[in-house]
């Protein structure tokens, strides 16, 4: 939905500081979600935030999410599914090259990069190309499973 | 320019200390040259002879040739095809590879497939939408951007192994480029968002310090014949015409300009 989305680029840095408090307290969770197991909370999660992050970021659910990199603009709204910013086709007005109605991803990424005010430096940070194994799975669990495996 | 170690037309340069590539791109670029590089419109045609009747009127007038990779998605000879033809008659080739059309793992294909024929540049791009061509209804693959592609290909170079971390036995010895389009929103991030296309080091390469006009016409210095006069023209004319046709307008728009990561 175009509104909520607009709405959360205009928002970005409120709602990237809920979402940090909210990391927070599923890392506080930590130990007990592990012990249930990721996998078998993948399901109820998975469809919890493609519930919220969908109503409010028109998520895709590509499972490796980088709203807090992208100005919280879902980049996998990209027809091009670019994830490492915008092609050289965006008009003068800011449309999308294939979809002229729509505003290019980047643009609303560039406005809710401002906005959170930690200039560019989450756009900078080159993202790797899509595992297609995580779609549709849970990327919080998955920030919380890879963070665990790092420090083990 | 010429080189003391030049080879013979089909054979590839030595590769000097701090080049990457064995071509005479890198060279000429290295050397502080101005280097003059061409697009050939690949032909909607299996008949090689047309290829080498395009390629001709660029002898001796350019350092490397672009074959593209179906440009605006349109359907043409693939990119790896003119450089098998082209390779194979002494010419230095720049393979264009586009994200649009193939996944992670023929474009790793096409790398070492392209290398191993003798091709020593690589510019990769993202690609036109397939909205934009002649077939709207093709699924657009896109599975990797230009900029996961340029880190792809440098580290199949650099670290000699597949993304899969499967090691190659030898690697591709490629010049490696980008495109940028500084002219189109949003503009604040554009002159900070191209040196993220080095994936070495993201803020020493500005766009400006290597930038290479993509227009042919900018050769009148040399003395050129009526065919290769014609093919400015054309390609003069094909620019004012992609100024008026393409979305994004205006005459600094189609100025796209390509740079190059050592």
């Amino acid at each position: 939905m175009k509104a909520a989305r607009d709405w959360s680029t205009r928002h970005a840095k409120g709602l990237h500081r809920l979402y940090e408090a909210f990391e927070w307290t599923l890392e506080l969770l930590d130990p007990l979600l592990h012990k249930i197991g990721y996998q078998r909370l993948d399901k109820t999660f998975a469809r919890l935030e493609g519930l919220i992050k969908g109503f409010l970021f028109d998520s895709q659910s590509c499972g490796q999410c980088t709203l807090g990199a992208t100005g919280m603009a879902c980049p996998m709204n990209c027809p091009k599914t670019l994830r490492n910013g915008p092609c050289g086709g965006v008009r003068q007005d800011g449309g999308c090259e294939i979809k002229p109605e729509m505003t290019c991803v980047w643009v609303k990424a560039w406005e809710g990069s401002q906005q959170m005010g930690q200039g560019d430096s989450g756009l900078q940070v080159i993202q790797l190309p899509v595992d297609t194994r995580l779609k549709g799975r849970s990327s919080w669990l998955g920030a919380l499973k890879s963070r665990r495996e790092k420090s083990a | 320019m010429s080189f003391a170690d030049e080879p013979t037309a089909g054979e590839n340069l030595p590769i000097l200390p701090g080049h990457f590539s064995p071509g005479r791109f890198e060279r000429v670029l290295r050397a502080g040259q101005f280097a003059v590089t061409a697009e050939i419109a690949p032909p909607d045609s299996a008949d090689p002879n047309e290829v080498y009747a395009r390629a001709e009127d660029f002898n001796g007038y350019v350092d490397a040739i672009n074959a593209t990779d179906g440009s605006g998605a349109n359907c043409h000879m693939s990119s790896m095809g003119i450089c098998a033809l082209l390779t194979r008659m002494g010419y230095s080739m720049i393979l264009q590879m586009s994200c649009r059309d193939r996944n992670r793992i023929s474009m790793q294909g096409d790398v070492l497939g392209a290398a191993a024929m003798g091709v020593a540049n690589i510019l990769c791009l993202s690609g036109d939408g397939v909205q934009s061509g002649d077939h709207p209804e093709a699924k657009p693959v896109f599975d990797m951007d230009s900029i996961s592609a340029l880190s792809m290909v440098r580290h199949m170079r650099d670290n000699s192994a597949f993304l899969s971390g499967r090691s190659l036995s030898s690697p591709p010895r490629l010049f490696m480029g980008g495109a940028s389009n500084p002219f189109a929103p949003p503009l604040d991030f554009r002159p900070n968002g191209s040196p993220k296309k080095s994936p070495r080091e993201p803020s020493s390469c500005r766009p400006s310090t290597a930038s290479i006009l993509n227009a042919s016409s900018y050769l009148w210095p040399k003395p050129v014949t009526w065919a290769f006069t014609k093919k400015c023209l054309f390609s003069l004319a094909w620019a004012l015409w992609l100024q008026q046709s393409q979305p994004t307008g205006s005459v600094k728009m189609s100025l796209e300009y390509t740079f190059l990561i050592p």
